[in-house]
């Protein structure tokens, strides 16, 4: 089935379609610093100058290449599918191809962007605990209670930002401090341990098998 | 035990059988025991007038001894002298040392509660759930099990804690859990040798 466009999307790549392949290069490369969250307003100001347009009408551009990528990939359309597509968009020919190079080399890419789209719950990442002997506080002198700290972290990004940090940290990790006593310790420990064997029984691997 | 002038002098009063007759003396002594023995957000016992103003008073002093006494972890016999200090007659002194003997543990709890501490998890639940498709694309067939665990948690203002991990993950934090529990429990043999 061939790839097919809204009449919306068509009318915002327009501008894109009037360009030679060396612009539309550029324009491939900020969709992919779009994708990355590393786009700087200024980029659309110093383009509108050198195209001759408004601010406003380039990032409507980068934001169509970046739907009309999106949309092919979701479609799982190959190479041929994407240039048939552009040929039929009146991209020039060097365009198509730079167009279906955009698409083939950045498909990791587009894919990490559309995970971090979808739902996102906090992610496990490690867990560090401490074995403590609560002495006194200011509210009881004089005791001996054990208490067990946990440092709990959790991954709030997607994978194509954690990739980004320089720093080495992993993108956004959150650390929360818990505390639990020997008792909640223990019953924890027992129920993630059911929830350990629910994976390893018959019905589960059945429902893995059948998504397979 | 340090008691403030304003403490010391109502708790003279309060056991001055001259002053402070035997009924007051007993209303003031249950009143306090149901005060600590009310849970959070119960009201507690208000006097009546035309004697409130005294109750009250000799209420409080008797209410931060009683505190006092456990938040320090003072014994029966250093309470039993700062009340004969006071001038206290020998029965008023014991019922009152039965008393606090009998709600110790309820007024240790209490205090344990206060003061600055990370959430406490009291529970926790998980789901197992295998993704199959959602609005971001193909799932990564490879991710396979993926579980939602939350954490019920005790002093949180942001309610329970949820995250998902996959069944590695979940094992690595079974295996730190049991490394917890280990040594917690290490320790207590060396406490208690059985």
């Amino acid at each position: 089935m061939p790839l097919t466009i809204s009449e919306d999307l068509k009318a915002q790549l327009s501008l894109l379609t009037t360009q030679n392949a060396s612009v539309l290069q550029e324009f491939c490369r900020l969709a992919n610093q779009y994708y990355r969250q590393e786009i700087n307003p200024k980029i659309y100001n110093s383009a509108s100058n050198k195209l001759g347009v408004q601010p406003s009408q380039v990032e409507d551009a980068v934001r169509a290449l970046v739907f009309l990528l999106i949309h092919c990939t979701k479609a799982k359309a190959s190479k041929l599918e994407v240039e048939e597509l552009a040929t039929s968009l009146n991209f020039t020919k060097d365009a198509v191809k730079v167009l279906a190079d955009a698409y083939t080399n950045n498909e990791g890419d587009i894919k990490e962007y559309m995970k971090s789209m979808g739902v996102q719950v906090p992610h496990y990442n490690n867990l560090e605990w401490r074995f403590d002997i609560l002495a006194g506080s200011r509210a009881l002198h004089h005791i001996a209670e054990p208490l067990i700290t946990l440092q709990l972290f959790l991954d709030h990004s997607s994978g194509i930002q954690q990739q980004n940090k320089e720093d080495g940290s992993g993108g956004k990790c959150e650390k929360i401090l818990l505390q639990t006593d020997p008792n909640n310790l223990v019953h924890m420990t027992n129920v993630l341990e059911e929830a350990l064997q629910e994976a390893r029984t018959h019905h589960s691997r059945r429902v893995q098998q059948y998504l397979k | 035990m340090e008691l403030s002038p304003e403490v010391s002098s109502a708790l003279r009063l309060l056991g001055d059988a001259s002053k402070t007759d035997n009924s007051t003396y007993q209303a003031v002594l249950s009143a306090v025991s149901a005060d600590i023995v009310a849970g959070d957000g119960q009201q507690v016992s208000q006097p009546q007038p035309p004697t409130s103003g005294v109750v009250s008073y000799c209420h409080a002093a008797l209410t931060t001894l009683f505190l006092e006494s456990v938040r320090g972890g003072h014994s029966t016999s250093v309470v039993t002298s700062t009340l004969e200090d006071f001038m206290w007659p020998p029965d008023r002194v014991n019922e009152a040392i039965k008393k606090l003997d009998s709600h110790w543990s309820d007024t240790q709890t209490r205090l344990s509660s206060l003061g600055a501490f990370p959430p406490h998890i009291v529970d926790v639940d998980w789901q197992l759930k295998y993704e199959v498709r959602s609005s971001g694309g193909e799932v990564d067939k490879a991710r396979g099990a993926v579980y939602l665990v939350r954490l019920h948690l005790d002093g949180s203002a942001n309610g329970p804690l949820t995250f998902t991990c996959s069944l590695a993950q979940l094992t690595h934090m079974v295996t730190r859990l049991k490394q917890a529990t280990r040594a917690v429990q290490k320790h207590t043999l060396v406490i208690h040798p059985v």
